[in-house]
C-alpha cells in the first residue's frame, strides 16, 4: 500500500517525555507527529485525524498506557500500537497477549529507539521506503 | 437466500477433510467453503500470508479481500476479532475439536455460537 504520510500520535504525561524520539521522527519527512498528554486529547484526534501509528507511555495524564491500548484495539483495531514498558520481552508478551502491539519500547524513548520503530513500520508495509 | 463464506484455518493443505490450526494468523492455509442455504456449493483455499509481530491485520485483509463473511476459530486474540468485527466477518468459536467436517457442519446447521469477548485468548491469537 502506498502511503504518502504516516501519522504518529505520541501519548505521555510528562511534558518531553518523547521529547528526543518525536526529534528523530520528526527528521523523516513521511511522518506527521503529533503529541499529547492525555486519553481525552488522544481520543479526540483518533476522531479527527487518521491516526496510523499510536505510542503511549507507561502513563498518561488520565490512564495508563496497557489501559488505553486495550481501548484503542477495541475502538479502532487497523491503527497500530506501541507501548513503552519496562518489563521484561517475557512479562510483556503476557501482559499485552492479543492485544496485537508491534514494538516493546524502553523508558524515555530516545533517537535510537525512534529508529528502530521506523525500521519496524516499514517492515510492517505501513511506511514505504524510499 | 443465506449465502456463506467459510473460513477455516487449516494445517496442511486443507480441505473438508483436513485439520484445523489452533493458531489462526500462523495457520498454513484457510479451507474457504461456500455454502448457500447450508449447502456446500464449493471448497478452496486461501494460502495463508506471513506476518511479523503487530501485524494482526494482515489476516483480517486476506479474507476480506476474499468475501468471506465468517471464520471459526479455536482462539484468537481480541486485536484481530476487532478487526474481524470491524471488516463484517462473523467469528465463531470451538475449542475442542480439530477436524474441519464435523465443526463446519454445525455451523452451516446452526449450532455455534459467536465467540464473545470475553473469550479471546490473552495472546498468540494471532
Amino acid at each position: 500500500m502506498k502511503r504518502t504520510m504516516v501519522h504518529i500520535l505520541l501519548a505521555g504525561k510528562e511534558a518531553d517525555y518523547f521529547a528526543a524520539f518525536s526529534q528523530q521522527l520528526g527528521k523523516d519527512q513521511r511522518l506527521k507527529v503529533v503529541e499529547v498528554d492525555s486519553a481525552e486529547q488522544s481520543r479526540q484526534i483518533i476522531r479527527d485525524a487518521s491516526i496510523d501509528v499510536v505510542v503511549l507511555a507507561e502513563e498518561l495524564r488520565d490512564i495508563n498506557g496497557l489501559q488505553f491500548v486495550k481501548e484503542i484495539v477495541a475502538d479502532n483495531p487497523f491503527i497500530n500500537c506501541a507501548l513503552v514498558s519496562p518489563l521484561y520481552p517475557q512479562e510483556f508478551h503476557e501482559q499485552t497477549e492479543g492485544l496485537g502491539l508491534f514494538m516493546q519500547l524502553p523508558a524515555h524513548p530516545g533517537a535510537g529507539a525512534a529508529k528502530e520503530m521506523l525500521a519496524f513500520l516499514e517492515k510492517l508495509q505501513q511506511l514505504d521506503k524510499q | 437466500m443465506a449465502h456463506l463464506r467459510v473460513a477455516i484455518p487449516s494445517v496442511g493443505e486443507g480441505g473438508l477433510d483436513g485439520q484445523r490450526s489452533g493458531h489462526f494468523g500462523h495457520c498454513d492455509v484457510f479451507t474457504c467453503v461456500e455454502a448457500i442455504d447450508g449447502q456446500i456449493v464449493s471448497v478452496t483455499t486461501i494460502q495463508n500470508q506471513e506476518h511479523m509481530q503487530g501485524g494482526c491485520m494482515v489476516p483480517v485483509n486476506l479474507l476480506a479481500e476474499h468475501q468471506v463473511n465468517a471464520l471459526i476459530v479455536g482462539g484468537i486474540g481480541m486485536r484481530p476479532l476487532m478487526g474481524f468485527k470491524q471488516v463484517g466477518i462473523d467469528v465463531y468459536h470451538d475449542a475442542e475439536r480439530v477436524d474441519i467436517r464435523p465443526v463446519l457442519e454445525d455451523l452451516l446447521a446452526g449450532k455455534l455460537s459467536i465467540i464473545s469477548d470475553d473469550q479471546v485468548c490473552g495472546g498468540g491469537g494471532t
